[in-house]
């Protein structure tokens, strides 16, 4: 009990010096240049985070568990291409709904084959990587424009300032919060990833709170997917290629452990907004895009450094 | 039994969604790719049969998949087996899947070599077979070819450039978006076409400092950052449709669709769809994955045939604006 009290409190430290370089980060942007602070620009960074949240928000789920899925950016393809073709002869709810159960399908795969079967994650879902790329081309090799332009609504249009999708990221990162703190559920999920025995000694059915995370995790990256293909317009099946990177990167930026057990909703939404606002300012700053991929690295790994360093005092 | 049925519901979860893509596929893309294969078989290469590779070194894009069908189907309206490959991207495996159409006997080979710069020990492979290798869109630095069709960039470029400079009449800011460094050669020569011409005519260039990666995501994303920093631009190029698609979502979004016309590079399907719609893409040059890959069979059945061919041929590339779109414009086109 006192151990646990113990680590909030050092999670929460982090979030405060988290928080501080935020703002940091923040005025030197809105200082230093003139685009920046713009409403343009905001809204281009809440639109922009949109895809890496929700892949990020799946993924840590995943994490807590000690797995990983490496498959979310090729689900993003499936569920985006199919939500588009299926537009144009459903309803578009409908089309949306069945790419996101696409996703879900994907991540029940997925987890079974981690949960019951026992095999690695990273094979699992490395696995499911391709596999679920080439369906993506299968169901539609060349690009589909969805007709209907009742299909861009949801990622294109805004209620007041805020965008639709930024609104839905926010809902859904509020949910996963109290499903993580709040229920019985999701703690054993994070328990599950410090250990996993006692979990089971302590009668809790691991293998469904396993499966459960990579049906979140593929849920979400169907969202992400159908979401996407709406905002852009246009659903490609080539769309997605490495985006599972950016996700892990969030959360571990956020404090998460590859190991498993160790991870905040906060700090995995803290991770995705500090990625999208250094992607932000560095194209603001005009540095060239070889140099961006650079500092972007470095910036993560210094981050993530000095994460630990705090974590190690 | 619980794991076996398990392993059934995961399997049939997996066939489901196959299934479900598959026969969707065959209802929205009957457009004949291999509906026709055998109908017209007599004409052309004046009876000959041949047994032809088609060596991709990557599928993972619209033209390149063009390129690709293209010749399988001419190859078998023709009477002839192709053989397809697919490196994925993949240098090595580009010079295996070679060897093994080698191994498998073909006559010739026709090589799509996407962002790839040379592949000498394929190249090679094929020389000491005695085949001929037909080099489509993409020529390599180096090696022995027999023959290379594919179009002038830089030409496409300078075309895109002069309709820019036309319409604007000698003042105003066009933003570049580029496609990123893994195709760097192709994207360079369109952009160094179009600011040859723009850099002399006293129009201001802005540059995106991120890539578009060739796709619609990446050019909504990288036009938006330009939109946010630049409030007073007049016109867009990208270097390939697919980016200027989502560049001209972004353009919409920020209701500036009335300011900003756009101008791209290929001839994609959706792009011409929007110049025929008379929106603000304006303007694209020919670069059809569907005429490359017909050009490249020709040249192909030519050299087998035993002909002597062009070493060097460059693929015309009109350019394509409201007025004449509907000349190339094909709803049912592969590309």
């Amino acid at each position: 009990m006192i151990v646990q009290r113990l680590r909030d409190d050092r999670s929460l430290l982090i979030n405060g010096s988290f928080v501080v370089a935020f703002v940091v980060l923040l005025i030197v942007a809105a200082t230093t240049t003139d685009s920046f602070m713009t409403d343009d620009n905001i809204t281009n960074l809440m639109k922009q985070s949109v895809t890496t949240g929700l892949l990020a928000l799946g993924m840590l789920m995943v994490i807590l568990t000690g797995g990983i899925d490496l498959s979310v950016g090729s689900v993003v393809a499936l569920a985006g291409i199919m939500a588009a073709g299926l537009s144009a002869d459903l309803p578009i709810p409908l089309a949306m709904a069945i790419g996101v159960a696409a996703g879900v399908a994907c991540g029940f795969v997925n987890g079974m084959l981690v949960a019951r079967f026992r095999l690695a994650p990273f094979v699992v879902t490395l696995a499911a990587l391709t596999t679920i790329r080439g369906l993506a081309y299968v169901y539609s090799e060349t690009p589909v424009t969805p007709t209907d332009i009742g299909f861009l609504w949801i990622g294109t249009e805004s209620i007041g300032p805020f965008p639709v999708a930024t609104l839905i990221v926010v809902a859904v990162f509020a949910l996963a919060w109290v499903f993580l703190t709040r229920t019985g559920a999701g703690r054993a999920i994070i328990a599950i990833g410090g250990n996993r025995e006692a979990v089971r000694l302590a009668g809790v059915n691991v293998p469904r709170h396993i499966l459960v995370t990579y049906m979140i995790s593929g849920f979400l990256a169907g969202l992400a997917g159908v979401i996407l293909a709406s905002r852009v317009g246009i659903a490609q099946p080539s769309v997605g290629v490495a985006f599972e990177l950016n996700a892990i990167a969030a959360c571990v930026i956020g404090g998460a452990s590859l190991a498993g057990g160790r991870g905040s909703v906060l700090g995995t939404l803290g991770g995705v907004v500090l990625l999208a606002l250094i992607d932000n300012l560095l194209t603001l700053y005009d540095v060239q895009s070889y140099w961006q991929q650079v500092l972007k690295g470095l910036i993560i790994v210094a981050v993530v450094l000095a994460r630990r360093t705090e974590d190690e005092r | 039994m619980r794991r076996l049925l398990a392993l059934a519901v995961a399997v049939l979860c997996v066939f489901g969604v196959a299934a479900c893509g598959s026969s969707d596929d065959k209802d929205s893309g009957s457009s004949g790719s291999s509906g026709t294969a055998s109908t017209t078989a007599s004409e052309g290469s004046g009876g000959r049969r041949f047994k032809i590779g088609m060596a991709n070194f990557t599928l993972g894009a619209p033209y390149f998949i063009g390129i690709s069908k293209t010749v399988e189907r001419d190859g078998q309206r023709a009477g002839n087996e192709v053989l397809v490959t697919d490196a994925k991207g993949d240098a090595a495996a580009l010079t295996s899947n070679v060897e093994d159409l080698l191994a498998q006997g073909v006559d010739g080979i026709v090589i799509s070599g996407g962002p790839l710069e040379a592949a000498p020990a394929a190249l090679n492979a094929i020389k000491q077979k005695g085949i001929p290798v037909v080099l489509v869109d993409r020529k390599f630095q180096s090696g022995d070819y027999t023959s290379w069709v594919g179009p002038d960039n830089e030409a496409i470029g300078r075309q895109d450039g002069e309709y820019i400079s036309e319409r604007l009449g000698g003042s105003g800011k066009v933003a570049i978006i580029r496609g990123g460094p893994a195709d760097n050669s192709i994207g360079l020569a369109r952009t160094e076409g179009v600011r040859s011409v723009l850099e002399g005519a006293g129009i201001e260039l802005v540059v995106a400092p991120d890539f578009g990666e060739w796709s619609s995501d990446g050019g909504l994303r990288v036009m938006e950052n330009l939109l946010a920093k630049n409030k007073d631009l007049d016109a867009v190029f990208c270097e390939n449709d697919s980016m200027c698609l989502g560049a001209q979502k972004a353009i919409r979004d920020a209701g500036k669709s009335e300011q900003i016309f756009i101008a791209g590079v290929d001839g994609q399907k959706e792009a011409l769809a929007e110049i025929r719609r008379g929106g603000n893409y304006e303007v694209t040059g020919l670069n059809d994955a569907v005429t490359m890959g017909d050009a490249a069979f020709e040249r192909l059945i030519e050299l087998l045939d035993g002909g002597q061919a062009e070493k060097d041929t460059v693929v015309p590339s009109p350019q394509i604006t409201r007025a004449n779109v509907d000349d190339y414009y094909d709803p049912n086109s592969e590309f």
